[in-house]
């Protein structure tokens, strides 16, 4: 009974995957659900004192989800005071913790439809971008008198000589005339009347032809540098060494000329100030600074690392996942006190192919030899193993490849029977290391049922180095746990593959359609999407495997028209689609390419591998690109038939292919 | 009937039974605080035995209904109790127009010459919302009646708590308790209703007796569930006379008198404490073997019932 049950409910259980907002996360929560990456992989020779302390600005590249705002804001001052408090007992010795972490972050994140309105209404690009300028020096001085003013309220910073020594100046700097007296919160009145005057200026020039006339305009760097400067000067505590981190969340939202500004602070950066920015893939609008002869470059005037990247290819990456899904769940005092907090153990680190097969075929077992509609039932039960579908497929794939059943057969006994033959090591290469997934994709597809996605492994490998894919697969199949089976998850710490499989699935199936609502080229995007995942289930349902698990593509970007190269960014950009992290060649003889995958989250929707073998890459020409964006529903053409136009195409053969619609 | 005469529902029309379960499991978790689990579902579908349309057609209207159950859980209890509250103010306030020189002080004077009661007996819902209106809106026990005759003589307003209004006539409960409160204790005394849902027959009712009602949700044709205005059915209309033929057939094996809920109501909400029995039986109905998948705690007036405690004794 529904009541009853309640009564023996454990009320304190929520979710621990339902908060994934870093942007709405307090200071304590963000706090509390930190795993540092440094732990774990490596960023490109940056380490965790490096975000502090080195001079050369950082950008830091991801598609959403894979948690720089998160990053960004675990280092700056209000997460990193709650971090003080945790470790020191007084205030002034918070100060302690500044130093020795060699900085101080001031957050920064300017939302995309305040950033656009800095555009347009008759108003010439040039004088939007002084008052971008002199807006941007204003937001990010006001971000740093705000943490100074804590810094001092807090008694970390020495309340004497910042009153005396550096109020004045700043007051001077703003553009003060009173001759009186004035504290922070003057100051930041002051700054935030100089804000709405920007306000008022980018709301009633859409309605009428006024111009911007400031009280006092400030240039770039007259505050963003200054203040800092200034604080350097006059606060003995800044003298020993705390740099100004200024961390700006979002950068691919500023507008070209926007870029250009902050561009040129990144170039011109002085000591004791650098920047790290966060940005999706392709956020770089421009590389030009204000002034359009000079440009930033990559090595010489920052360092860049790709979040993705860093997170598919490191071994890492798992044991961060762990490690973030173990915070949360020691937040639930039940799974606390019953040790329940390896996800790897509640979800089990691996699937069991074999038992899915199983299952899979238990209604109608052996129908797969149906393949087999030319062989002889004596035959056929040379390739039986009643135990195992996944090498019965293997035997099929085996005599399909004009492998005889008898050599099929003692291959097979070799195998199971563990010996040291060459044909049981054969066997073993193409079961274990090679078709085994395959086999498993082809066995569901001859039985017209679906793959299952369950298991850590795979979960780590559909989140596609987006850490916030991760956790929505957990919080999906926690919420499916807790409805589905309660008992099991609360009192043996267990969720079983049918949820975990229902969540892959559903969140494919948000995230696929997610893509329609991308601003721009959101249609472009869904029907590449929709149209290269059914491409690659056609792989994934060749009866030859001939190219197992092909999941990714060659194309050269620079060829592609540019309105659908553009809609290209912007699937990298929205990590709808993932470059490799290095060019690859795609086959023996061709020019080296960037190879792209699908992400991983699309996988159970298409019905496809989660992992990316390489090897095999489909190319694609241009003009593919572009159909496979403008049209609905292409139809490839069927593998079989393309591949038996192949001439010289054997087996072993893993080059790139193009193909035909 | 023969599974040869069922009815064709077309149910299949619906979303299907996994997207009507997700919606389920999503609604658990936000608004039923994870109260209801599938096995509990899947313990109450079984009641639907394939006798009006087939099993699978059953299980879905059986669903649609689920998923378009009300359900009022404690907090948003809390927040109805502060709602009815500050609208009491408010329109006490705005009765005295004029003479309003100062809010806070002509506040003060209505909870000074107010007292809250609840309607029914102890132990019913009344009793139970009139602690959670208390609790809800932080008020000092002395604005609330212990004693009802030992009232002071400057109390001026009783204000009667409880949660649905929907009869009106000879079924409204509220005017008879009220009528006899007021006889018994609080003659020539203003009386006032606050609750939480009610239906516009039943405020006009109340009214006309002299009983101002006050109240956060007043149900229409809308909010029964087989009418032909009906929100539940506002996309699937093709489906409201195969799911009342469905929710008949059952709800009559149940409550043979009103198989649609008390008054025909054919209402589906309930709170977390209980479910008015103008809810559809087949919901909180829990003889003749039937599992329901909400509580309903009847009340138990015959004296007689408890005999069955003799054992005790």
């Amino acid at each position: 009974m529904l009541k009853e049950n309640i009564l023996n409910l454990n009320d304190s259980y929520k979710n621990p995957f339902s908060e994934y907002n870093a942007n709405v996360m307090e200071p304590k929560t963000i706090l509390s659900y930190w795993c540092s990456p440094f732990n774990f992989m490596q960023f490109a020779g940056v380490n965790e004192s490096d975000v502090y302390t080195d001079k050369m600005p950082i950008v830091f590249i991801g598609g959403r989800g894979t948690g720089k705002t998160m990053f960004l804001k675990y280092f700056s001052f209000p997460v990193q005071i709650e971090e003080a408090r945790k470790i020191v007992n007084d205030n002034r010795s918070s100060l302690t913790h500044f130093i020795q972490k060699g900085g101080i972050g001031f957050y920064l994140r300017i939302d995309g439809p305040r950033l656009r309105s800095f555009t347009g209404a008759g108003v010439s690009d040039e004088t939007w971008l002084s008052i971008f300028t002199h807006y941007f020096e204003l937001v990010l001085g006001r971000e740093y008198i705000a943490v100074l003013k804590r810094l001092t309220e807090d008694e970390i910073l020495n309340k004497k000589s910042v009153s005396q020594d550096f109020i004045p100046k700043i007051d001077k700097l703003i553009g003060n005339a009173s001759k009186k007296s004035r504290s922070f919160e003057d100051i930041l009145a002051e700054i935030d009347n100089k804000l709405l005057e920007v306000d008022e200026f980018r709301a009633n020039i859409r309605f009428s032809n006024i111009s911007f006339q400031p009280q006092k305009a400030f240039t770039s760097e007259s505050l963003s540098f200054s203040i800092p400067q200034i604080a350097k000067e006059t606060i003995p505590e800044f003298k020993e060494g705390i740099n100004f981190i200024v961390l700006i969340d979002e950068f691919e939202n500023f507008l070209a000329p926007q870029q250009r500004i902050v561009n040129a602070l990144l170039k011109f950066v002085e000591p004791g100030i650098t920047f790290r920015i966060g940005m999706r893939s392709e956020g770089f609008r421009t590389f030009e600074t204000i002034s359009k002869d000079d440009f930033i470059k990559e090595g010489r005037d920052y360092r860049k690392i790709v979040f993705e990247e860093v997170l598919i290819k490191d071994k890492g990456y798992q044991q961060f996942l762990k490690d973030i899904a173990r915070k949360r769940l020691e937040k639930v005092k039940l799974f606390m006190e019953k040790g329940f907090v390896d996800i790897s153990k509640i979800l089990d680190n691996s699937e069991n192919l074999e038992e899915e097969a199983k299952l899979l075929t238990k209604k109608n077992p052996g129908k797969h030899f149906d393949l087999l509609k030319d062989k002889s039932p004596h035959e056929i039960k040379l390739l039986e193993n009643s135990d195992n579908p996944l090498i019965e497929m293997l035997n099929i794939l085996w005599v399909s490849r004009k492998v005889g059943p008898n050599e099929v057969n003692q291959s097979m006994k070799e195998y199971l029977n563990g010996e040291n033959t060459e044909k049981a090591k054969k066997y073993k290469r193409d079961y274990i290391d090679k078709y085994k997934l395959s086999l498993m994709f082809l066995l569901a597809s001859v039985y017209r049922k679906k793959k299952m996605y369950y298991s850590f492994n795979t979960f780590s490998f559909l989140s596609s180095g987006i850490v916030g894919h991760f956790i929505e697969l957990c919080r999906n199949c926690f919420q499916y746990a807790e409805f589905e089976n309660r008992e099991l998850l609360f009192q043996k710490g267990k969720i079983l593959p049918i949820q975990q499989d229902k969540a892959a699935k559903i969140v494919g199936d948000t995230e696929l359609h997610m893509i329609q609502r991308i601003e721009e080229f959101g249609d472009y995007l869904y029907r590449f999407t929709v149209n290269i995942g059914n491409l690659f289930r056609d792989y994934h349902k060749d009866k030859g495997i001939k190219y197992p698990e092909t999941n990714q593509f060659a194309v050269d970007k620079g060829a592609i028209e540019e309105k659908y190269r553009s809609a290209f960014n912007a699937a990298l950009k929205w990590s709808v689609i993932q470059k490799k992290p290095a060019l690859q060649q795609p086959s023996p003889g061709k020019h080296v390419k960037d190879i792209y995958t699908i992400n991983r989250i699309f996988a159970p929707r298409f019905e496809i591998s989660y992992r990316t073998r390489g090897g095999y890459s489909v190319e694609l020409t241009p003009q593919d690109v572009k159909k496979l964006m403008t049209e609905n529903d292409v139809k490839p053409t069927p593998i079989r038939k393309r591949l038996r136009n192949k001439k010289n195409d054997k087996e072993g053969n893993w080059g790139q292919q193009s193909f035909d619609f | 009937m023969s599974s040869n005469s069922k009815i064709k529902s077309s149910a299949n029309y619906l979303p299907s039974e996994e997207d009507l379960k997700r919606q389920i499991m999503l609604t658990s978790a936000i608004v039923w605080k994870h109260e209801l689990t599938e096995q509990e579902i899947e313990k109450w579908l079984s009641n639907f035995k394939g006798e009006v349309f087939s099993n699978s057609e059953e299980r879905k209207l059986a669903l649609w209904l689920l998923a378009n159950f009300v359900y009022y859980n404690n907090e948003e209890v809390i927040h109805l109790c502060k709602t009815l509250y500050r609208d009491f103010i408010h329109r006490m306030l705005s009765e005295r127009q004029n003479r309003v020189v100062d809010v806070k002080s002509t506040i003060r004077e209505i909870l000074d010459t107010s007292r809250f009661y609840y309607t029914g007996r102890p132990g019913e819902s009344g009793a139970f919302v009139l602690y959670l209106f208390r609790q809800g809106n932080s008020l000092p026990l002395d604005n609330f009646i212990y004693h009802p005759d030992e009232l002071p003589q400057e109390i001026s307003t009783i204000v009667f708590l409880d949660d649905v209004t929907l009869s009106d006539g000879a079924k409204s409960q509220a005017a008879s308790y009220i009528e006899e409160a007021k006889n018994k204790h609080f003659k020539n005394k203003m009386s006032v209703l606050l609750t939480f849902i009610a239906t516009n027959k039943a405020i006009q009712y109340l009214e006309k007796k002299g009983i101002k009602v006050i109240s956060c949700i007043v149900l229409d044709e809308r909010n029964k569930c087989f009418s032909h205005e009906s929100n539940v059915f506002h996309y699937f209309h093709d489906q409201l006379d195969n799911c009342k033929i469905f929710a008949e057939h059952y709800g009559s094996k149940v409550k043979p008198l009103s198989p649609l809920g008390y008054n025909n109501c054919q209402f589906i909400f309930g709170f977390f404490y209980n479910t008015p029995d103008n809810t559809l039986p087949i919901f909180w109905a829990e003889n003749n073997g039937w599992y329901p998948i909400i509580k309903r705690y009847d009340k138990n007036y015959a004296k007689g019932k408890y005999i069955e405690l003799e054992r005790f004794v």
